[in-house]
């Protein structure tokens, strides 16, 4: 795992270095800095490198910092592939998946382009594996994303269904999470450097029998150059079982090349 | 394992599902569409109008749409304008908020101070510098929702652009020519490339209905986005001048003589500035990129016409099906072998992409027998603004001189 942290580093450096053109600041992808995701991929061709900070303030158990990385790559027109990791302090009080350390790999393809009539629609694959502190079994998980536009407010909608193997007696073998949010960019049409996003959330709680977490988030991404943008984003999980975050914040950064 | 296999089996299936997709886009048949004009396209001709063609070889019926982004490709060259030349890298920059707010505008309105202000906005845009390319899908969502078809054709179109004169800003690629092969071989593989063939600008594309329309109702901006144009041509023949340092010298004097256009938008201009006129050599060395530049500020040009005549396209399905007509005619792919749009093409014997050819302008009878035409003023060469000849940019622009007796049409 450190090797391949080491690598996803160096890569990074390379691509601050390197050649880049405009990356697509409008373009949501998953913790960056909201859960929330659009239904639209990467350009075929670009690789992209997402590293973020970030912390959370537990009702109940350690508070902790997270530290996500990923990289992206549009392997091919509407397919973009992810690769990248999780890291936590405090990774054995972590009740919930990715564990500290896992290995997440993704592939995101969109079908179309959103028109007059018709959403934009995407399906991402994800799996969790368990290369973590404490990680047991793989997760799968299944989402559908839409898009669909207002003039300049997209309002965005996530559903998705994650399959557990090897859980415990208490735990579920599969749950699902629904984000719906909306984007919009702040200073349109002379200013496009800002898109400001939110969203509300629900998601099965790991443990059978215990309430849905429902939560909120707010957040913006901010395009400092071509090729990097900067993001923000804090929010709260305002309902659900008592190991729930009151407050969390993260921040970060995206370059493209 | 199972995962893993069903996680290759998705993007397997992915991958091939866009193979498809690009496939088809070439291979369409086009059932019913051959070559010739249809019986109301005929109609129109002889009233003086052309219609657009049903399209030929596969047209764009549907709302479902691929996206097909794609990243500028990769080289050496990458990003040398924004490094070498940061100013002019700041002006293109300005000229794509211009296309795109624009386009947004005249969906929304036909109000001539409404159209008079979106005008400001871009001069405020282009004089603010922009460091950062503006992002034309929220500058112009209702467009891009309209037509995404004509935008992919214009952001792959504009990537190669901008990809051109980061290869000529590049002091590490020696073998420019080599590369200029490979990224000219790149452009027009992809579904949504331009035509390199010279296409029938001054005629046939400019007899549509609607053809001429921005321009006479909304000529100060029309001249503005022409001005644009001149740069995009002019700055090329300046960097075949010599070395990033060379063109750095240079580059200041170019901008500013542009400048003077926005200031003064040339509104004595009748029709846009022509790559062979503002860069003769580069137009003469690379032919294939000027061709497909020049299509591609006419298809501008074509847009902008639509869109300026609610009155014929009065909703935005109907608009579409207008500039879904037009764009099949400039897309590499119907220009093969077996060229299906042939009366599109510039006719032999036309002076390759000049306003009239050679020296005629003003009123000269042109373009094969087709109907009188006032070309205007001609923009000037990059290299007479370079030796201080150009009439000044700010100001009026000259009436062309009229052609001696002796001299052969």
């Amino acid at each position: 795992m450190t090797r391949l942290i080491v690598l996803l580093l160096l890569a990074m450096l390379g691509a601050t270095a390197g050649d880049a053109f405009a990356i697509d600041h409008a373009n949501l992808d998953e913790n960056r800095p909201l859960r929330l995701e659009d239904a639209y991929p990467i350009a075929s061709g670009e690789i992209a490198i997402e590293i973020g900070g970030g912390f959370t303030l537990q009702r109940r158990g350690a508070n902790r910092g997270f530290f996500p990385i990923e990289i992206l790559y549009g392997a091919v027109p509407n397919l973009q592939l992810g690769l990248g990791t999780i890291l936590s302090t405090h990774p054995r009080e972590i009740d919930d998946r990715p564990n500290s350390g896992d290995l997440l790999l993704s592939a995101l393809y969109n079908f179309n382009q959103e028109t007059l009539t018709l959403p934009a629609f995407a399906v991402k694959l994800s799996l969790d594996a368990p290369t973590g502190v404490g990680g047991r079994g793989f997760g799968v998980e299944l989402k559908g994303i839409v898009t669909k536009s207002f003039d300049r407010l997209s309002v965005h909608f996530n559903g998705a269904y994650e399959f557990l193997t090897d859980s415990r007696r208490d735990e579920r073998d599969g749950r699902y999470g629904l984000v719906l949010g909306a984007s919009y960019p702040i200073g349109a049409p002379q200013f496009t450097r800002v898109t400001l996003l939110a969203d509300v959330f629900t998601e099965q709680s790991v443990d059978r029998g215990e309430p849905n977490v429902v939560g909120t988030e707010v957040g913006l991404r901010y395009q400092l150059t071509p090729r990097l943008v900067w993001d923000v984003g804090v929010g709260t999980e305002f309902a659900g079982p008592s190991r729930r975050s009151n407050f969390f914040l993260t921040t970060g950064l995206s370059f493209g090349f | 394992m199972v995962f893993k296999t069903a996680v290759v089996a998705v993007v397997l299936a992915a991958i091939s599902s866009t193979a498809w997709t690009v496939t088809t886009a070439y291979q369409q048949p086009a059932p019913g569409h051959g070559a010739g004009h249809g019986a109301s396209e005929q109609t129109q001709m002889q009233q003086g109008s052309r219609a657009h063609p049903e399209p030929r070889g596969g047209g764009f019926g549907t709302q479902w749409v691929t996206r097909d982004r794609r990243w500028q490709p990769r080289g050496p060259w990458k990003y040398a304008i924004m490094r070498g030349l940061p100013q002019l890298y700041r002006e293109f920059n300005g000229i794509d908020f211009g296309h795109a707010h624009l386009a947004e505008t005249l969906l929304k309105t036909q109000d001539q101070q409404r159209v008079e202000q979106a005008r400001l906005q871009v001069l405020d845009f282009i004089f603010s510098s922009p460091s950062v390319p503006p992002d034309e899908e929220q500058v112009a969502p209702t467009m891009n929702q309209m037509a995404w078809e004509v935008t992919k054709t214009f952001d792959w179109t504009h990537s190669f652009h901008r990809s051109l004169y980061d290869l000529f800003a590049s002091d590490r690629v020696k073998d420019k020519e080599a590369a200029y092969r490979k990224l000219l071989a790149d452009y027009l593989e992809k579904p949504e490339a331009i035509t390199p063939h010279r296409l029938d600008h001054h005629g046939a594309l400019w007899s549509f209905p609607e053809s001429k329309s921005f321009r006479d109702k909304f000529r100060t901006f029309n001249t503005q986005i022409w001005a644009y144009h001149w740069l995009q041509a002019a700055v090329y023949d300046v960097q075949l001048l010599g070395d990033v340092k060379k063109q750095q010298e240079l580059m200041p004097k170019v901008i500013a003589f542009y400048h003077g256009y926005l200031r003064r938008p040339p509104v004595e201009w009748q029709f846009m500035p022509m790559l062979p006129e503002a860069s003769p050599n580069f137009s003469k060395r690379f032919p294939e990129a000027a061709a497909i530049f020049d299509n591609l500020h006419m298809l501008h040009d074509n847009v902008d016409d639509v869109l300026s005549r609610p009155d014929l396209y009065p909703t935005l399905e109907a608009k579409r099906a207008a500039v879904l007509k037009i764009l099949p005619i400039y897309l590499h792919r119907n220009h093969g072998a077996n060229d299906l749009y042939t009366d599109f093409d510039e006719k032999s014997g036309m002076a390759m992409g000049q306003h009239g050819g050679m020296q005629m302008h003003g009123g000269m009878p042109m373009h094969g027998g087709m109907s009188m035409m006032d070309m205007g003023p001609k923009p000037p060469s990059v290299h007479d603004v370079l030796a201080g000849t150009a009439a000044p940019s700010d100001q009026p622009q000259p009436a062309p001189k009229a052609p001696s007796p002796t001299q052969k049409h």
